[in-house]
């Protein structure tokens, strides 16, 4: 669809993949900003820029990973403008159901090691947050990130594993 | 591999399959690795949040980018090819440019035919081709040189008109 864009000149391909993917995209900008207002605004940011850099678009990896990436480095510029360095869950979430595994009885508990874990979230380094959310949220393999970020396979997997250590430590 | 880093691989589902069976039987057996596992599952499921689907954001995202257009990003190749050939242009225009003032400056034709009043002057700027008819005057040939507007041939001018006198009575 990209490509028939780009190729092409072709909108209603380009729509079709606003369609297709948007849920993901804006998973991943949410994922990252705990925010929908936010998120829908640097999901928006996202297309904007696939729209205008479509040429840039080399084919090489699943489009999806390619919009994923634009997703995070949106939502990165979006915190940076904001200046927020910490952000309480007081919204609505999209999910508010954690999941069986990981709920605790206790709802109150629930929001504290939530709120604890966005916190911790906001102040990883930018290089493993972006590992984190493209493996957890867009569900990217080692070898797509690895290949997205130009960084070898080792390293987003080192960069994964530090950033879900220190989300753990806010669990303690 | 630490135990941290396995259980990081595991839950990331890029660990072999003989790998996979190692963890779940230590999963199994080993309750403080459980407990590591349990944690970092945690994790996952306060990050892993997905947005339901939203129609309306189609509709928003063709508003924001009316207007907009994509912009053409160059390979290198391409690059080149569009630069060598603006150069050669640019080339070609300062060649001609610089040709074209070394040229000598040419006079405006007075006119397809010159007058016979001027066809004296003519043949006295230029070089007599053959002398006219003596009985009508007629048939003068001359090639004029500072008239010509062509800096490599000469214009040949042939008289055919009366008025012409014979040069014994001029």
């Amino acid at each position: 669809m990209l490509r028939r864009f780009r190729d092409q000149g072709d909108l209603r391909a380009f729509d079709e993949l606003v369609r297709r993917t948007e849920v993901r995209v804006r998973s991943v900008a949410l994922a990252i900003l705990r925010d929908h207002s936010d998120a829908e605004d640097a999901a928006q940011e996202t297309y904007l820029r696939a729209f205008r850099r479509a040429s840039g678009y080399r084919g090489e990896g699943p489009v999806g990973a390619w919009l994923c990436r634009i997703a995070v480095r949106a939502a990165h510029d979006a915190l940076r403008r904001a200046g927020r360095q910490r952000r309480l869950l007081e919204v609505a979430r999209p999910s508010e159901d954690p999941g069986e595994e990981a709920g605790s009885a206790d709802p109150e508990e629930d929001l504290h090691r939530r709120t604890e874990v966005e916190s911790a979230l906001r102040r990883l380094p930018g290089d493993e947050r972006e590992a984190l959310v493209l493996k957890e949220v867009a569900g990217m393999t080692y070898r797509e990130i690895s290949e997205s970020c130009g960084v070898p396979l080792g390293t987003v997997q080192s960069r994964i594993h530090r950033a879900r250590q220190r989300l753990a430590e806010a669990l303690r | 591999m630490t135990d941290k880093e396995l259980l990081s691989a595991y839950l990331d589902g890029e660990l072999p399959p003989e790998r996979v069976r190692e963890v779940e039987e230590r999963l199994a057996a080993d309750p403080r690795f459980r407990a590591e596992h349990l944690r970092l599952q945690q994790v996952a499921a306060i990050l892993g949040v997905e947005c339901e689907p939203d129609p309306g954001f189609l509709v928003r995202h063709r508003e924001r980018r009316e207007g907009l257009s994509p912009v053409r990003l160059w390979t290198w190749r391409q690059l080149g090819t569009r630069l060598s050939a603006a150069a050669a242009a640019l080339l070609v225009a300062a060649g001609l440019s610089v040709w074209q003032a070394e040229q000598p400056e040419a006079e405006p034709l007075a006119g397809a035919v010159p007058e016979a009043e001027e066809l004296d002057l003519l043949a006295f700027e230029g070089e007599i081709l053959s002398a006219p008819d003596p009985e009508t005057g007629f048939g003068a040939e001359f090639q004029t040189l500072a008239a010509s507007d062509s800096a490599t041939e000469p214009v040949l001018v042939i008289a055919l008109g009366g008025g012409f006198l014979p040069a014994g009575e001029r």
